[in-house]
C-alpha cells in the first residue's frame, strides 16, 4: 500500500483524536462507576481498528498518545498511573496475541479488556499497599471479559467494513 | 484451517473464562468472617466497630453524613448524602477486606484483617507523628 507521510500523520491524529473523544464520552457515563474501574472500553475500538488495519506501532502510539493527552485534559497523575499500567498492559499484550497466534479480533479484545483490569489493579496494589483487591480482581476480571467481548465484537464489524476504505486510497 | 483457528480461540478465551472461575472458587473457599469493620474517612482510619455491636452509625464524611448500618454481623450503608446513593447499593459487607466505597464522601467501610490491622497502626503512628 502507497502512503504519504503526510496522509499518515492525519491518520494517527484522526485516530487520537477519536479515541480522545471516546475516552471522554466513557467518563459521562454514570453507570459505570457502580464498580470503580469497570469500563465499557470504547477506546479500544481505536485501538483494535489501528491493530488490524494499520500496524503494531501504530496501536500502541496512538492508544500512549491518547492515555497521555486525557491524562493532562481532563485526569491528574493517579489517574494517568492507572490508565498508562492498564492500557499499556492491555496493548502489548494484544499485540502479542495478534503477531503470535493470528487470533481473532474478539479474542484479542476479550484478552486486552481482561489485562487492561489487571494491570489497574496492579497499580491498586502497589499505591494502596493492601492485598484486599483479591474480590475486586474478580469482579473486574469478569467486567473485562465482558467488555472485550463488546468491544471486540463492534471492533471486529469495523474493521471488515471500514477495511475497503485504505484499498481505496491506495488506488 | 478456519475451523483450527477457530478451536485456538476458543481455547484462549475458555481458559481465561475458567481462570476467572478458579479466582472465584479460591476466594469463597479462602473467605473469612470479618470481625470488625475499620471506617476511614479521606483515607485516614477513624474508627473501628465490632461486627457484633448491631446499630446505626453515623459518619461525618467529606461533604455529609452518612449512614452505616450494622446487624446479624453484617453492615451496610443504609443513608448517604450524596445524590447516586451508589454505596447504598453495595450491600451487605462481612468478609475480609470486602468494602463500601462512598466517594463523594470520601468514605471507606473494610471489613479488617490481619494485615489491615497492622496497617493502621503503621498509619496512625504517621499520622500521629505528622500532628
Amino acid at each position: 500500500m502507497r502512503e504519504s507521510k503526510t496522509g499518515r500523520v492525519a491518520e494517527y491524529g484522526l485516530l487520537i483524536a477519536l479515541a480522545m473523544i471516546l475516552s471522554y464520552v466513557e467518563a459521562q457515563i454514570p453507570a459505570f462507576f457502580t464498580v470503580p474501574g469497570m469500563k465499557l472500553g470504547l477506546t479500544n475500538i481505536v485501538v483494535l481498528f489501528a491493530l488490524y488495519r494499520i500496524s503494531y506501532k501504530s496501536a500502541f502510539f496512538i492508544n500512549l498518545l491518547r492515555i497521555l493527552l486525557v491524562a493532562m485534559l481532563f485526569g491528574n497523575g493517579m489517574s494517568l498511573a492507572y490508565s498508562l499500567a492498564g492500557g499499556m498492559l492491555s496493548t502489548l499484550v494484544m499485540m502479542l496475541l495478534k503477531r503470535w497466534g493470528h487470533f481473532r479480533i474478539v479474542t484479542v479484545s476479550i484478552a486486552g479488556g481482561i489485562c487492561h483490569n489487571i494491570g489497574q489493579i496492579l497499580v491498586a496494589v502497589l499505591l494502596l499497599q493492601t492485598t484486599a483487591l483479591a474480590w475486586y480482581l474478580l469482579v473486574l476480571w469478569f467486567s473485562g471479559l465482558a467488555s472485550g467481548l463488546v468491544i471486540g465484537l463492534v471492533g471486529g464489524e469495523l474493521v471488515k467494513r471500514l477495511g475497503k476504505i485504505p484499498a481505496e486510497r491506495s488506488m | 484451517m478456519k475451523k483450527k483457528s477457530i478451536s485456538k480461540d476458543l481455547v484462549l478465551v475458555g481458559g481465561l473464562l475458567l481462570a476467572g472461575l478458579v479466582l472465584g472458587l479460591v476466594l469463597l473457599l479462602g473467605k473469612k468472617t470479618g470481625k470488625t469493620v475499620e471506617i476511614r474517612v479521606t483515607g485516614a482510619p477513624t474508627r473501628r466497630i465490632s461486627l457484633e455491636d448491631s446499630g446505626r452509625y453515623e459518619i461525618q464524611g467529606l461533604q455529609g453524613t452518612n449512614l452505616l448500618v450494622i446487624e446479624n454481623g453484617k453492615a451496610h450503608m443504609e443513608e448517604a448524602s450524596c445524590p447516586d446513593g451508589v454505596c447504598k447499593g453495595m450491600g451487605e459487607i462481612d468478609s475480609e477486606g470486602q468494602s463500601i466505597i462512598c466517594l463523594p464522601n470520601e468514605i471507606v467501610v473494610v471489613v479488617a484483617d490481619e494485615k489491615s490491622e497492622t496497617d493502621t497502626q503503621k498509619i496512625d503512628v504517621i499520622a500521629g507523628g505528622k500532628g
